[in-house]
């Protein structure tokens, strides 16, 4: 495989945001101290802050920022539509409403894993609806309107869901749900993620041929060797075992997943197969960006997320539409 | 194996039902190395339904397919996708590719087998089409008749024995016309296999060895352009009055019936 220097660069970025990441926050940190505590087994503070608060917080936005952008790559390539997006689609939503249906209702004392089930369960449902609707209306516009209404529905559902449960914080919850964050979390939080994102990471990857195939349509991509339906069902679990993972620890997070592609699609020439791996570091860079930025704005309370990669992205994406106007076809 | 002809491809009885018609009515062909055979007949007469079947892009839903000696089914897809390869009616490129990065998507059936192989096989693709001038251009800006040798180029890429095409010159000038079945004439010189779906009556004559006539999902006739090309087949067929000239190979069409 040939080695892409935007890849590169974009790992080496990651590196440092992450660096920048560890030392961002309320409490000053020395670093190296704090490291070095770390390892000779020093219960200093700066060494609690740094393992409890700081490195999951950094974990988890590198791990659902690039999670966001691989499922986002793929959903474009699935669908060959460059406006498709997990949070577009509404699989985001959908995967929210169902981890708070299993959160506030008492379902997740049940298993560990019952939460990120749930999620991706939701995940599913949401690109298995959406494959279907697909199917029958053909254009481009009413697919997306298509998931602008699904993610209208579950969104409010979840807004409601939140209403009726017993739990005097609905109003910060909902807000949380619906825009996203990465405060406040654990190791657990990251354990509980891992496993199915690099699952889905694995899934996507592993369809990159197909994907590259889809772009001559459905019937060659076939006689190229591909069976449809099964390598469609791959890239839906894919899509929602990434999403479910993210949403179910972050929040339904907008923009990375459809700003992520769009950028590094002209890096690998627009083929769909090669965007998905770029776009792992591309969306861990976004979202640990907007992380900082987060925690640097000199606000009362913490912003969520969402509020941020929506400020980066919109712009920027609205800077692409005009620049690059061949690449929506 | 036939010691005269070698059979690639052949299908027996194939039956094709979809939501209550019946598409496709026992239809047995098979295509021979070395031989441009042209599927003809009327608009919805079962063409393009017959190409996807023998292509493996959609299942029949009775009668056999065999790719050599083997059943199509039991065939793995690695094996079939590097043996048959199918051009689309009106190919559609959904991405900013070039034409180097579409026929290079030809290779995909070898897909882990040497890169130096794959990058020959499409250049010689390139160079076989007389499109390698173009190899860097973006496919969606090129003319009709250029996007056509580039998908030739595509499944030439793959290296297939046999060559399904539905209509590939539909939508081309007179000349494109002429250069993509002189391509094709040529790839059966050379021992492959090729199905052709054409409307061209006079194209289908002048260029192709042998003719299979679909009419209502059935055929009508195969054979020889002079044994199809009757006046009373075109007429049961097409409904149109028609007098072949098996020396100037050209159908000259007086009315409708």
């Amino acid at each position: 495989m040939k080695i892409n220097r935007t890849g590169v660069l974009l790992v080496v970025v990651l590196l440092l945001l992450f660096g920048l990441e560890l030392v961002s926050g309320p409490a000053q940190v020395p670093l190296l101290t704090a490291l070095s505590d770390l390892i000779n087994g020093n219960a200093s503070i700066s060494a609690i802050i740094l393992s409890e608060v700081r490195l999951p917080r950094a974990l988890l936005a590198t791990l659902v920022g690039a999670s966001l952008a691989i499922s986002g790559a793929a959903l474009q390539g699935l669908l060959r539509n460059p406006l498709a997006s997990p949070d577009i689609l509404g699989i985001s939503q959908t995967a929210a409403l169902f981890a708070v249906l299993v959160l506030y209702y008492g379902l997740s004392q049940y298993a560990w894993f019952m939460l990120p089930l749930a999620a991706l369960a939701g995940g599913v449902l949401a690109v298995v609806l959406m494959l279907a609707l697909a199917r029958r209306i053909a254009g481009t516009h009413t697919i997306i309107l298509a998931g602008v209404a699904i993610s209208a529905l579950t969104g409010s559902l979840t807004a409601l869901a939140l209403n009726f449960a017993p739990n005097p914080y609905a109003l910060q919850e909902i807000y949380y749900w619906m825009l996203g964050s990465v405060a406040n979390r654990s190791m657990n939080e990251v354990w509980l993620a891992l496993p199915f994102m690099l699952a889905g990471w694995a899934l996507l990857l592993y369809s990159r041929n197909f994907l590259d195939a889809l772009s001559l349509g459905e019937d060659t991509a076939q006689s190229l060797g591909f069976a449809l339906k099964r390598y469609s069902w791959l890239v839906i679990l894919g899509v929602a075992c990434c999403t479910g993972a993210a949403v179910a620890v972050s929040g339904s997070i907008g923009f990375i997943g459809l700003v992520v592609p769009h950028v590094l699609r002209g890096t690998v020439r627009a083929q769909p197969g090669r965007l998905l791996l770029i776009s792992l570091p591309g969306g861990a860079v976004l979202l640990l960006l907007a992380d900082i930025i987060v925690q640097w704005l000199p606000s009362a309370i913490e912003l969520q997320l969402g509020v941020i990669t929506a400020a980066i992205g919109g712009p920027f994406f609205l800077y692409l539409l005009l620049r690059k106007r061949h690449l929506f076809i | 194996m036939n010691s005269q002809t070698s059979v690639l491809l052949s299908a027996s009885e194939l039956s094709l039902h979809a939501a209550g018609t019946v598409l496709l009515d026992k239809v047995s062909v098979q295509i021979n190395a070395g031989e441009l055979l042209a599927v003809i007949g009327p608009n919805g007469a079962g063409k393009s339904s017959l190409l996807k079947l023998l292509a493996g892009v959609s299942t029949p839903t009775t009668g056999l397919i065999k790719l050599g000696a083997m059943s199509l089914a039991d065939c793995s897809v690695t094996h079939k996708a590097r043996s048959v390869a199918y051009l689309e009616q009106r190919p559609h490129v959904y991405w900013p590719l070039t034409v180097r990065q579409v026929v290079s998507l030809g290779r995909l059936p070898h897909a882990g087998t040497s890169l130096e192989n794959s990058a020959l096989a499409v250049q010689r693709a390139l160079v076989f089409t007389g499109i390698a001038a173009l190899q860097e251009r973006l496919f969606n800006t090129l003319s009709e008749g250029e996007k056509m040798l580039v998908n030739i180029s595509r499944v030439l890429a793959t290296e297939p024995r046999i060559i399904l095409a539905d209509e590939p010159t539909a939508a081309l000038d007179p000349y494109h016309q002429l250069l993509v079945l002189e391509l094709l004439r040529t790839l059966a010189g050379k021992g492959q296999g090729i199905m052709v779906v054409l409307h061209d009556l006079n194209l289908a004559a002048r260029f192709c060895d042998r003719l299979l006539l679909l009419a209502g999902g059935r055929v009508l006739c195969d054979g020889t352009p002079e044994a199809v090309l009757s006046s009373g087949h075109i007429a049961q067929a097409y409904h149109i009055d028609a007098v072949y000239d098996s020396i100037t190979k050209t159908v000259q069409t007086k009315g409708r019936l």
